[in-house]
């Protein structure tokens, strides 16, 4: 072999290399540096908040499947969690007229129901994964129409059978994604609040550890010690009380008990995840890739629709950018050389 | 005449792994031939040569004295060699029926038409299944082969490799699902259709079935033959001289004055690793390593599990440091400090993709989180402080655990329980895929060790027995029949304890010592 093959395959490697590990960062870092040019007031703070705020249901919504992909599968409940959740808000709110903090505990509690729902089918009655989510997902956005006769319930409604809703969304839970605290929106605190949590939870703590050791090799973890059922549970009902924090923040944001709510959530949650897989060359789920997902659909949506772009275009662009990153992720790592 | 099966200087190597160092023997015309050999000799591979699914990397087959080459399964088929892989899942489709996997070869056949019909497809079934004596119900043809168990599978293989008519059956440890009268049934098959003029080339480790069904055996071992052994004119054969063929390595340069032991810790009674094996009683003893001997199949991988934890076996109790010891879970066996290293590190030790120091610390993971964040740095240093105890050849404690060669990843493996406190160390084959430098150092640690805890080590290999034990129990059929100091153990005594079954089987009253079965 001449030292002119083994030098081009070295450069072509360590091309694959930096593609693979800082491939999505610096697609983003080169969209932030484009926008900033091309759209007049992008470099602010405001801009930023707006993203945040915009994607703060699914990004939520995608920490909860990150954490289940982590021990298991992509957790697709998640969208449809949420939409439970501004389906309770409201059942509790508009139409037995309770406080605020009520309809939040009962969003939590439903969004637990639905993860230990999830956990019992994988973990007891030993359904994959992926299957088992997908049908409590159709069950669930089943569920919530039911719950309402398929009603969308406003403030100060009558129902088809004269029945008049006595109650409305409370002033402090509509504050939720209404009011500011140091000039950041609630909704995008607590989702970096949240998003920290998760991040150090799966990097930092036991618990982490023996989530990715559950999933990376549940016969090793096992033998290892770890109680392999209890943190697949854990795992899922903790996905099904995110998704369920997602939609109490969106039930705050539509202020109505909205049908199809959280329907087009699941769809951007597993691009925000997948995504994920590539950051950083991970090839795994991981919080902070979900989170650099998050930001990267949303910085690329809003400069795109600021630029003009058609919003049935959106999907489009999505559908490309999750190609680009599973190319990324999967294609590339594995045509390098270590 | 010309062999009906004949194999000249096979070679296949798996990377810088030569599997296959020029295999080479001849399977006459109607007559069976068994092929014997410890794990890692090469059995597997040889076998996927003949059936096509590798190509041998030099050699020849050569099938009625002419040279073939096979170079799929479909050619080795048309060739007339059928083969029955040793896991039955890996030649039924799962979620099609018995009917249509027994006429699975139909399907792919092109003079069979487009159509299929359920009717011609179970008349095709039951036809082939009669070449088995099995009777078929409608209902049972109809059945999802995924509601079958594992051994009503494996018949369902069996049969279509025979609807096929091939000229040489090559079975894989045809038996390991089967039950007795399965077994029994499969064999007076086989000698059916050898009468018939088809020639069998079985692999197995079990003694008995050879005695039962082989006209001769052959023994493999590290990627060559080692000799061949017909039965005399009592027809039987001499167990000694093939076991001793089946386990002779060059003497190790390491010899080790046998320590006495010191302290009864582990005492197991009547326990039955099958539903057929004699109950046995055993005491461990901290100071000494005891070796567990026997071949595969014997059930020691079931004992260790058992004590462990992670799998039932069919009775036994145990006293740890006399108290009483049941885990139901390895996480109740850790806290006790008995520490299982598992048979397949691969499968059952490693996460891929982890580095050395989180391999090493997840049974451990709460000891380094006090506030049940990890303390990174603590982890580091402590298996950084194993590297250098147990000489694991790696630049650091954050590299991947799967860069490293077989035998540090083994090392690691085990130094992962130096870092608690061991009560009781059990190790499952724990130099397998280890080369010789790397088992030394092992040895040397697990001797260490037994100055507090007891060490049990199973194998199925003499010589690592002889290497690294001061006690070593012959284990067979699910119970312990001899126990024997270092100084008492000769090839002979263990060859004659572990071939003590195949030797009833002929029908003799061949026991040498009866009493054995029985001792604890």
């Amino acid at each position: 072999m001449t030292t002119e093959t083994i030098s081009t395959r070295r450069t072509s490697n360590l091309i694959t290399n930096f593609l693979v590990r800082y491939g999505v960062l610096t697609m983003a870092l080169v969209l932030v540096i484009a926008f900033s040019i091309l759209i007049p007031g992008f470099a602010s703070l405001t801009t930023a908040t707006s993203i945040l705020q915009a994607q703060a249901v699914a990004a939520l919504c995608a920490l909860g499947m990150t954490l289940a992909a982590v021990v298991g599968d992509l957790d697709l409940s998640v969208g449809a969690t949420a939409g439970l959740s501004v389906t309770v808000a409201a059942l509790v709110m508009i139409r037995f007229n309770l406080t605020g903090p009520t309809a939040i505990v009962c969003c939590l509690l439903a969004g637990a129901a639905v993860g230990c729902l999830n956990a019992v089918l994988i973990v007891v009655l030993k359904i994959p994964d992926l299957l088992a989510t997908l049908g409590v997902m159709f069950t669930i956005q089943g569920l919530k129409k039911w719950l309402v006769d398929g009603q969308t319930l406003t403030t100060g409604m009558t129902l088809p059978n004269g029945e008049k809703m006595p109650g409305r969304f409370t002033a402090d839970f509509s504050a939720i994604d209404g009011s500011k605290l140091f000039g950041v929106p609630f909704s995008v605190l607590l989702l970096i609040v949240i998003g920290v949590l998760v991040w150090v939870f799966l990097e930092r703590t036991r618990y982490g550890r023996l989530f990715y050791a559950v999933g990376g090799n549940p016969v090793a973890a096992r033998l290892a010690g770890a109680r392999v059922n209890r943190h697949r549970f854990a795992a899922y009902a903790i996905s099904g009380v995110l998704a369920s924090v997602a939609g109490i923040i969106l039930a705050s944001r539509l202020r109505q008990g909205d049908v199809t709510a959280g329907d087009s959530v699941l769809l951007d949650a597993v691009a925000m995840t997948l995504i994920g897989f590539a950051v950083l060359g991970a090839r795994k789920p991981n919080a902070l890739g979900t989170l650099v997902g998050a930001v990267f659909i949303g910085v690329l949506l809003y400069g795109l629709t600021r630029l003009g772009l058609s919003y049935f275009t959106q999907d489009l662009i999505k559908g490309l950018v999750l190609l680009l990153s599973l190319i990324l992720s999967f294609s590339l790592a594995r045509k390098r050389v270590r | 005449m010309a062999s009906a099966l004949e194999l000249t200087n096979i070679v296949k190597d798996f990377g810088p792994n030569r599997v296959l160092r020029g295999v080479g023997f001849a399977v006459k015309k109607g007559e069976i031939y068994s092929l014997i050999g410890a794990n890692g000799a090469g059995k597997s591979t040889l076998i996927r040569v003949l059936s096509g699914a590798h190509r041998a990397d030099a050699g020849q087959v050569l099938l009625n004295g002419a040279a073939v080459d096979i170079v799929d399964p479909i050619s080795a088929q048309s060739h007339g060699i059928g083969t029955v892989q040793q896991n039955p899942n890996d030649g039924v489709v799962l979620d099609m029926t018995v009917a249509e996997n027994l006429a699975l070869d139909t399907f792919v056949d092109r003079a069979s038409g487009m159509l299929t019909n359920r009717r011609s497809t179970e008349a095709k079934a039951t036809e082939i299944a009669a070449l088995l004596g099995l009777e078929v119900t409608p209902g049972f043809l109809r059945t999802p082969v995924r509601d079958l168990g594992v051994s009503e599978r494996q018949l369902l293989v069996l049969a279509r490799t025979l609807s096929r008519r091939p000229q040489i059956l090559v079975l894989d440890e045809p038996t390991s699902a089967l039950s007795g009268d399965e077994v029994a049934r499969l064999f007076q098959i086989i000698r059916d259709l050898v009468r018939e003029g088809m020639s069998v080339l079985f692999v197995t480790h079990k003694l008995s079935e050879i005695g039962q069904l082989a006209d001769r055996v052959g023994v493999l071992r590290d990627g060559q033959m080692r000799g061949e052994f017909s039965k005399d004119d009592a027809g039987r054969f001499d167990w000694s001289r093939v076991l001793t063929e089946l386990f002779d390595k060059t003497p190790s340069e390491l010899t080790h004055t046998e320590m006495p032991g010191k302290d009864a810790v582990l005492a197991i009674s009547q326990a039955r690793v099958f539903a057929e094996s004699s109950p046995f009683d055993l005491v461990l003893r901290n100071g000494e390593v005891t070796a567990l001997l026997g071949l595969l199949g014997s059930g020691k991988s079931e004992l260790l599990e058992w004590l462990y934890g992670a799998t039932k076996i069919y009775g036994g109790t145990v006293r740890l440091n006399d108290v009483p010891f049941a885990a139901k879970h390895p996480a109740d066996a850790v806290a006790r400090g008995v520490y299982l290293v598992p048979e397949s590190r691969h499968e059952q030790s490693i996460v891929p993709e982890w580095t050395i120091d989180t391999v090493m610390t997840l049974p451990f993971v709460r000891r380094f989180s006090r506030w049940i964040v990890m303390n990174r740095r603590a982890e580091r240093s402590a298996a950084a402080r194993m590297i250098q105890r147990i000489g694991i050849v790696a630049s650091g404690p954050g590299i991947e655990i799967e860069s490293l060669s077989g035998g540090n990843q083994q090392k690691v493996v085990i130094g992962r329980w130096l870092i608690g406190e061991a009560t009781l160390l059990l190790l499952d084959e724990p130099f397998r895929g280890v080369d010789i430098n790397a088992r030394h150092e092992i040895a040397e640690t697990i001797r260490e060790i037994t100055e507090r805890a007891p060490v049990l080590v199973a194998t199925s290999d003499i010589d690592e027995a002889l290497e690294v034990a001061d006690r070593i129990l012959v284990f067979n059929n699910g119970s312990v029949v001899d126990d024997m100091r270092l100084s008492e153990a000769t090839r002979e005594r263990i060859v004659t304890a572990m071939s003590a079954n195949a030797h009833s089987i002929h029908g003799q009253d061949h026991r040498v010592q009866p009493e054995l079965a029985h001792r604890g």
